[in-house]
């Protein structure tokens, strides 16, 4: 692992991460998105980073419910009704 | 989609705002929101380079996905001309069987997950600048946002 991120040239080589956490990105891209879309959307700038937070918030709750609804009927469901 | 003879098209502030994203309000005397566009679009594209690494903008591979991430403006073209010119340079993926490598490549290729995470960052951001440009070419006026803006209206005005 040391020697990976002792190789590691930011934006040229991909992001060392351990395998299995890709989905970590998830949060700042939603944090992202929300920013960049509340500064469209709101009228006034007034609260920004409470709405966008609330947001990314959602985004991330509902992509895990999303993530975990799928896991259940994958995993759980399909077995069940397959006996 | 009706609009009051007040809202005005801006062209240059359109163009502005494909030049750079955030550009196009900044110009229209919106600052902080100007501001705030680049920081999530172009913290969304680089962001996407530092997770997929520069491979994450590729328009000979990735064709499809480089369309939205296109929309991000000239950014994006610089990328993947930067991406394209280490590809080319790159002797791991020319040379034939039996070479060795003794270098580092000029660019490690991103795969899987990281690669695909990578990509949808960089379109992402190029969809959300698409927003951005439309709404700084018919920016109504200051105050005249809270009642209805190009975004409100793509959402059928809902608040």
């Amino acid at each position: 692992m040391i020697w990976l991120l002792l190789a590691y040239r930011p934006f040229l080589d991909p992001l060392p991460l351990p395998s299995g956490w890709w989905w970590l990105t998830i949060v700042p891209m939603a944090a992202l998105i929300s920013i960049a879309y509340k500064a469209v959307r709101k009228p006034s700038l007034k609260g920004f980073w409470v709405s966008a937070g609330s947001m990314a918030a959602q985004i991330v709750v509902f992509i895990a419910l999303a993530g975990f609804g799928v896991h259940a009927l994958v995993e759980w469901i399909v077995p069940a009704l397959g006996g | 989609m009706s609009r009051s003879s007040d809202e005005s098209l801006q062209l240059g502030a359109g163009v502005l705002a494909i030049v750079l994203p955030g550009l196009g309000h900044a110009a229209l005397g919106q600052t902080k929101r100007g501001a705030l566009i680049a920081l999530g679009v172009l913290g969304l594209f680089f962001g996407g380079i530092l997770i997929g690494g520069i491979d994450s903008i590729d328009a000979k591979n990735d064709r499809w996905w480089f369309v939205g991430q296109a929309l991000v403006g000239p950014t994006a073209f610089a990328a993947n001309w930067v991406n394209q010119s280490l590809s080319s340079s790159d002797p791991s993926e020319t040379a034939g069987p039996g070479w060795e490598e003794t270098s580092p490549p000029a660019r490690v290729k991103s795969i899987a997950h990281l690669n695909e995470m990578g990509m949808l960052f960089a379109t992402i951001a190029g969809m959300l600048n698409l927003i951005a440009i439309i709404d700084a070419l018919w920016n109504a006026p200051a105050e005249r946002r809270g009642a209805r803006g190009v975004v409100g209206d793509l959402e059928g005005g809902r608040r």
